[in-house]
């Protein structure tokens, strides 16, 4: 018969001693990650490849803090890295949809945005000045003059040849007129009667070559209204390129390195001439408005005063000073929290206006990937993905190396109407997306774009190894969320008391969780406690209370539970022995809370036809891993007693009193027992609860939620009263998951309660029964007072009856009766 | 320095009206000045008979533009686009003279423009009109406006737009009776405008004479609620019409008739480069 394990097997215990720290105030809190080394080399690998592609994919459980780790280590990285140059759009004159991209040394971007707003300032000032001014309307006055003096003259030339010929011009109320005078007065028609023919016909031919030259004269007033016109035009450019070049050139002296900017002052220099009359007329309305080019009107009627074209002219000169990386230092790391198309992308934003949405260039807003151009993007994969069109829209932006802003409809080609189409933004970012293990794995499955955009995948586990450099740095990494969200010190009893529970969360003696968030949770629950006890430091007392109280807020159906089996209304016994039945082990787990609770198996046999009833299964409670158990520990019962006979029993086996579903093979093993003690008709002990796996050949293996397991049954036992010789059978190979409880540990500590670790079915059995499970001998038969012995005894007489039936066509009576 | 009484007041002022815009800011001066020195306005429209004659003439046409054919004149419809210049005068006269109170009237004769106006304005005490009767060049000095103010033994007030209000006025005394009475006018226009304010250039004399003149100037003004600057004209500038072609401010400039420089020098090239509304007192 096996020994229980030692107390000190079923707990690990970390001393407050072995830490070389009084308080978490000693140690330097400057530990982000602890282990996940295949991870964090993924990340940092990622974070300085170059390659096309190379974008991270962080993949791993919920809480284990990868993306404040990512930026943590990206943040690091990038602060050596260039800083990225600053991005403007400014307004295409020649194709005001398609506004332009200008690229600008970083901080240079709002230099020119501060500069390009001087200039309009200057110039709604000096234009229309200039063309208010003295100067101007003198000189366009003048050249009006010189126009109409030139056409007077020639009138004047004019009348005077006719007056020697005796013909006068006269001026009617619409024209010219010419008529025959006579010393100064025009004839009287009476006179004209009496003149003859000849001399009529004289006086008319000659007043209509008079017409005809006077005709002449007219002719040349349009050209010589445009010549006047020209010469004005002229003027205009030449008043407004001095009112303008003033500031133009200084600004192309400060910008004189950047190609780009010259352009666009060449190209701003030669729109405002262009629209020079826009001011010519404003000046000359005296502040009514004159015609404005299509862009935006704010609202304003009046348009200014004076000669000001109005507010919404000048906003055509405006820079739009997209990515500002003035204060940047090193490249940018971006963290996009709500990453939908737009804020990824950037948009168009639109103004209603009487009814229309109108818009121009200086309404592009950015979005992530512009902030995050020639550094780092942060996003997670679930928001991305549930975000419609955001992940298409990256990965476009991804393929093509460039920002394309538009809106989603456009991309579809849904939308028609008219809108803008900025210059795309090449674009150079690093990309790393955080997320849970199977989204990573359905786009891998799913989505060829990822093999060609993710190449790198930063996998994050669940644990972290104990090794001596991991425990201190745990320790490290505790006292650092202490001072991140500036929460009293813990003294090293309640470091210690936290890492324990940290092992217990991942049920491994090896390993220590690196769920961060549920150890962040503990240590702030902990403070909670420690202030709410007025104490300034955090022991392992209050450590204890957190952990007992969050326990406490989930346990309400375990309490439950127990409180059922106390009241005997679910049946467990937990002394004495029976025939058949065993406690079963389940493990139950509703909203995070996982509890064991112990569930009697029953088992009953018969003469029969060799099948073994898994009552669950026949009613359809049981799933198919519970199925799977149950045939194969009918598989072991057949290989070891069936060899020489056939198996003639049938048999049937339930969770009694679950009304539930069942699944999971871990109750195997208490199912072949109570099946072996109602073969054997010998009792199996109530004071012992039973979880374990078996295998065809016997061997038990080792299942899942062990500590839950054995604290359920402990739990029933201590409300009722320990007797002292109860306890739990174990797989074996389960030892190094034990993490029990501390009251457990005291009470194995004080002989109280037991824990035994099972390898094999035998093993199991003769602790359950007190008697030997017996081995075969060299006959092949087990001895007769085994376990095993009466097993096979059972099972001949079975088989024996049942021939016997089969030949004497029932009639039972006429048979013998067997040993 | 004139001792008699106070000059003759301004009483009666003629306006010539024809259709052109000139002519209507000689209408709108002619009221303002009447209300300044509270006078009546009489518009005088003349229906030139060599126009109605000529229009009569079977030849006759009147040319347009350069494209159309001259459409043949008609002395009916000659007449009936006069009268209606003269009804449209009428109104206007009416309307500016109501809205200041001044007594006005209207007569529309036949006949030579030229003599008919200087026929009326031998019966005014001041003959107001435009430089030209047509939409001209700065420089053009229209052919009746050029006989009036060589011939016209009357005060001529003539324009080619009207003066802003808030401009001071500017006038020049030298003691004589017509300078007096040019002082006289101008002081009442520049207390009737927004400005109040009057400059008044004096000649360059001895100290006495520019004293009396001071003084001259002090009574005149008196009781008149107006702001007056003396200049003396430096003697280098004085006798010279050039001294007051870019005179201060920008508005109604009375001067003496009787000043040598107006006779001898070109009163066309004077007003071309004065621009303003220029006021020769008789």
């Amino acid at each position: 018969m096996i020994d229980a394990l030692s107390p000190d097997a079923l707990r690990q215990h970390f001393a407050p001693s072995d830490f070389d720290f009084e308080t978490t105030d000693d140690l330097p809190a400057n530990t982000q990650v602890v282990g996940q080394d295949r991870a964090v080399d993924a990340l940092e690998f990622g974070m300085n490849i170059d390659g096309d592609g190379h974008n991270v994919f962080a993949l791993g459980p919920t809480g284990t803090g990868r993306r404040e780790l990512v930026q943590h280590l990206l943040e690091d990285e990038a602060a050596d890295d260039e800083t990225p140059p600053d991005w403007c759009y400014v307004n295409n004159f020649d194709d005001e949809r398609e506004p332009r991209a200008l690229r600008l040394p970083a901080g240079r971007g709002c230099d020119l945005q501060e500069d390009m707003e001087a200039l309009i300032e200057e110039l709604k000032t000096a234009l229309p000045a200039a063309f208010e001014s003295e100067e101007y309307h003198s000189r366009r006055e003048m050249i009006q003059e010189e126009a109409q003096q030139g056409q007077e003259a020639a009138l004047e030339e004019l009348q005077d040849e006719a007056r020697e010929d005796d013909i006068a011009l006269i001026r009617t109320p619409q024209g010219f007129a010419f008529a025959p005078i006579r010393d100064g007065d025009v004839l009287a028609p009476d006179e004209v009667e009496s003149m003859p023919e000849e001399e009529r016909e004289a006086v008319q031919s000659k007043i209509e070559s008079y017409q005809e030259e006077l005709q002449n004269i007219l002719q040349k007033v349009p050209e010589s209204q445009r010549e006047a016109r020209d010469r004005i035009e002229e003027l205009n450019e030449e008043m407004a390129a001095f009112a303008i070049d003033d500031g133009i050139n200084t600004l192309r002296q400060k910008y004189s390195t950047l190609e780009a900017v010259l352009d666009f002052l060449d190209d701003v220099r030669a729109d405002l001439l262009d629209n020079v009359d826009v001011f010519v007329q404003a000046a000359q309305n005296g502040g009514r408005q004159g015609q404005m080019p299509p862009m935006l009107q704010q609202g304003q009627q009046g348009g200014g005063q004076g000669g000001d074209p109005g507010g919404a002219f000048w906003r055509r000169y405006r820079v739009n000073l997209l990515v500002d990386n003035c204060d940047t230092d090193g490249a940018p790391v971006v963290y996009e929290d709500n990453p939908n198309y737009q804020n990824l992308v950037g948009q168009v934003e639109q103004i209603a206006q009487m009814g229309a949405l109108v818009t121009d260039f200086n309404l592009i807003q950015p979005g992530a990937l512009h902030e995050a151009n020639g550094g780092y993007l942060i996003v997670e994969a679930r928001k991305l993905l549930t975000q419609p069109y955001a992940w298409e829209g990256l990965k476009r932006a991804l393929r093509n190396d460039k920002i394309q802003i538009e809106s989603p409809g456009q991309a579809l080609g849904l939308m028609r109407t008219v809108t803008l189409e900025p210059e795309a933004i090449p674009l150079d970012v690093k990309l790393v997306v955080v997320g849970e293990r199977l989204l990573y794995y359905l786009l891998d499955a799913y989505d060829p774009d990822m093999e060609r955009l993710f190449k790198v995948m930063a996998d994050f586990d669940d644990q972290i190894d104990r090794s001596d450099g991991h425990e201190a740095e745990y320790a490290d990494l505790i006292a650092t969320m202490i001072a991140e969200n500036d929460l009293p010190p813990f003294d090293s009893s309640g470091v210690a008391r936290v890492m324990e529970r940290s092992v217990r969360l991942v049920s491994d003696t090896e390993k220590l969780s690196a769920r961060i968030d549920r150890i962040r949770d503990l240590v702030e629950e902990a403070s909670y406690w420690a202030n709410h006890n007025d104490a300034s430091t955090v022991t392992d007392a209050h450590v204890q209370t957190a952990i007992d109280e969050k326990i406490r807020r989930a346990s309400r159906m375990r309490e439950r539970v127990q409180e059922s089996i106390e009241r005997d209304t679910l049946y467990i016994d937990t002394d004495g022995a029976a025939v058949g039945q065993v406690n079963g082990l389940a493990y139950l787990e509703a909203g995070g809370f996982g509890f064991g609770k112990p569930n009697r198996i029953t088992a009953r046999t018969r003469l029969g036809k060799g099948e073994i009833v898994d009552i669950e299964r026949e009613a359809a409670l049981g799933g198919p891993l519970h199925s799977k158990g149950v045939l194969i520990l009918s598989g072991f019962l057949q290989g070891r007693f069936a060899q020489r006979y056939p198996l003639s029993l049938s048999a049937s086996l339930v969770f009694e009193q679950s009304y539930g579903g069942i699944d999971g093979d871990s109750a195997s093993s208490a199912e072949l027992y109570a099946l072996l003690s109602s073969l054997a008709d010998v009792p199996l002990r109530q004071t012992l609860a039973v979880t374990g796996s078996v295998n065809q050949h016997g061997v038990v293996q080792p299942i899942g939620g062990v500590n839950e397991k054995i604290e359920g049954f402990f739990d029933v036992c201590q409300a009722r009263g320990l007797t002292g010789d109860q306890g739990v059978l174990i797989p074996a190979a389960n030892t190094d998951q034990l993490m029990l409880r501390r009251d457990v540990v005291e009470a194995a500590e004080a002989g109280d309660f037991h824990i035994y670790p099972v390898e094999t079915v035998d093993q199991g059995i003769e602790l359950l029964t007190g008697a030997e499970a017996g081995t075969r001998d060299e006959q092949g038969g087990y001895p007769d007072d085994t376990i095993n012995g009466r097993v096979e005894a059972r099972l001949r007489t079975y088989a024996d009856r049942r021939r016997q039936f089969a030949l004497t066509n029932g009639q039972a009576e006429e048979a013998s009766e067997e040993a | 320095m004139s001792d008699d009484a106070s000059p003759p007041p301004v009483q009666r002022i003629l306006v010539a009206a024809d259709a052109s815009p000139q002519s209507q800011a000689a209408l709108a001066a002619a009221v303002q000045l009447a209300a300044a020195v509270e006078a009546a306005v009489k518009g005088l429209f003349v229906e030139d008979e060599q126009l109605l004659r000529a229009a009569g003439l079977p030849f006759t046409a009147e040319v347009r533009t350069h494209s159309q054919p001259p459409t043949p004149l008609s002395d009916r419809r000659m007449e009936r686009q006069l009268r209606r210049q003269a009804e449209r005068a009428e109104a206007a006269l009416q309307r500016t003279a109501e809205s200041l109170d001044v007594p006005h009237s209207f007569q529309v004769v036949t006949g030579a423009v030229t003599q008919e106006l200087r026929a009326a304005a031998a019966e005014a005490d001041l003959l107001a009109l435009g430089k030209t009767s047509t939409d001209s060049s700065r420089h053009r000095l229209g052919s009746t406006a050029r006989a009036l103010l060589s011939e016209c033994g009357t005060s001529v007030l003539v324009l080619r737009s009207a003066a802003p209000l808030h401009q001071p006025v500017l006038t020049y005394f030298d003691g004589s009776a017509a300078g007096d009475r040019a002082l006289a006018l101008a002081a009442r226009c520049a207390c009737r405008g927004e400005g109040d304010r009057l400059h008044v250039l004096l000649p360059a004399r001895d100290d006495d004479t520019t004293a009396r003149l001071r003084e001259g100037v002090r009574t005149q003004c008196r009781d008149l609620d107006v702001e007056t600057n003396a200049h003396i004209l430096p003697p280098s500038e004085a006798d010279q019409l050039a001294a007051l072609a870019h005179p201060p401010g920008g508005g109604l400039v009375v001067l003496p008739r009787t000043w040598e420089p107006l006779s001898t020098a070109s009163l066309q090239q004077f007003l071309y480069e004065l621009d303003r509304p220029l006021l020769l007192v008789q």
